[in-house]
């Protein structure tokens, strides 16, 4: 049942940043907004996907987690994103600090691939590696600059909640089995889906500023 | 057994024979939907094949193989197309839904084989609900690509992302497909009701007129 419930609000989330940011980018026609509907719209698809099978199937899938495409696909259009949000000569910077994102990323990746798929976890610890590594490099910039734009800093410190509680998240599913709240992996989903409702008012002062 | 190659000269030939008395403004639209088709076929297979690797069962390979496979495929002739021949973004879209609504009509042709055509009623629910899906996944894809395609940095991940959502897309309607009973007829609904938004969100884009593209 709490799991249940926590699905539903991480859905509900998405699709309140889904229409929201499709909204947006309707009205502005500004190409983060459009990449932010993508990263929810694909991020609640496979949601729904993972939610309707435990609901009609009630078991895990045997061959391999179709959702696991739509969120790799959601993690791509994030990337995407923080891309699109990066100034010219914040790309070109030449820094130290982002490298932290490959030291905290490969040992975890590793411990991934050691209890789960190998294929989808290298994948997946790829694209949080440069999610991590575009967001300390985006602060790193900002601390450089003499007047520092704080929507994008905004937008960065919400990335880096987002990408660190994700991994929580995978930390927790592995050593707990219990589908109760005493279950730290519900707190962390709970505040996964914190962090989706941020993504879109960091977005929003991120392109405004 | 069905003789699924069998079905395809005998759909494509009269095809065949129109596209080249039609002349060259006609001949990309025909090949598309050879394409589209051909895609159905060679996913049939390659689904087969996984699903014998895997020794999974209908139910397993329904829901967890076929939407890969299937979206996979379908993309490959489109891909050739955007690489070999560069069309202009506005171009995309149909061909996009050429290639679609030709696997769709494909795997309804195969289906009507397999199960027989007795039930009208519920074959025009059925070839609704299907075609409605392929022509969604391929509008994810075709404004997707018309979006993507036009920046260089954008292409490969974007591509990638587009395919993802168009595999999950289907996904969730094979489910619910496999699943039997009242939830099958949620997933006939599902396409036509997204193509239905689809259409209204089309309308809405025409009345925000674009202010600046980033």
């Amino acid at each position: 049942m709490v799991e249940f419930i926590d699905n539903l609000t991480q859905l509900l989330a998405s699709l309140y940043g889904c229409v929201l940011s499709g909204v947006f980018y309707l009205r502005s026609r500004r190409q983060p907004y459009f990449l932010l509907c993508c990263f929810y719209g694909c991020f609640g698809l496979g949601l729904l996907y993972w939610l309707l099978y435990t609901i009609l199937v009630t078991d895990t899938p045997p061959l391999f987690y179709v959702s696991d495409i739509g969120w790799i696909s959601c993690f791509l259009f994030l990337l995407l994103l923080q891309n699109s949000l990066a100034d010219k000569e914040e790309r070109t910077l030449r820094s130290r600090a982002p490298w932290l994102a490959v030291v905290i990323e490969i040992p975890l990746t590793a411990y991934f691939i050691s209890i789960g798929d190998a294929l989808y976890n290298l994948i997946v610890g790829t694209l949080m590696a440069a999610m991590l590594w575009f967001a300390i490099r985006g602060l790193a910039w900002q601390s450089k600059q003499p007047e520092p734009d704080c929507g994008k800093r905004f937008f960065h410190f919400v990335m880096i909640g987002y990408i660190v509680l994700e991994n929580c998240l995978w930390l927790s599913s592995y050593p707990w089995v219990s589908d109760t709240l005493t279950n730290p992996y519900f707190w962390f989903d709970f505040a996964v889906t914190a962090s989706l409702f941020a993504l879109f008012p960091a977005v929003r002062k991120a392109v405004h500023t | 057994m069905t003789y699924i190659e069998n079905i395809f000269v005998c759909i494509a030939a009269p095809l065949l024979v129109a596209a080249f008395c039609m002349g060259r403004k006609y001949l990309r639209f025909f090949l598309l939907a050879f394409a589209g088709m051909g895609a159905c076929l060679v996913s049939a297979y390659v689904n087969t094949f996984f699903a014998a690797l895997y020794g999974a069962a209908a139910f397993n390979a329904t829901v967890e193989i076929a939407p890969v496979v299937e979206e996979v495929i379908k993309l490959l002739p489109l891909l050739f197309y955007l690489l070999v021949f560069e069309p202009e973004p506005e171009k995309i879209r149909p061909a996009v839904f050429t290639v679609a609504a030709g696997f769709a009509t494909f795997e309804n042709i195969c289906y009507l084989i397999q199960h027989g055509a007795e039930n009208l009623s519920f074959l025009l629910i059925r070839g609704s609900g299907t075609g409605a899906m392929h022509i969604v996944c391929g509008a994810i894809l075709a404004y997707g690509l018309m979006y993507v395609w036009r920046q260089g940095w954008l292409k490969v991940a974007g591509t990638c992302g587009l395919l993802g959502t168009a595999v999950i897309f289907h996904g969730i309607y094979n489910l619910l497909i496999a699943c039997g009973g009242w939830v099958q007829y949620v997933a006939y609904a599902l396409p036509v009701l997204a193509v239905a938004l689809g259409k209204a969100a089309g309308k809405l884009l025409a009345a925000f007129p674009g202010q600046t593209e980033n």
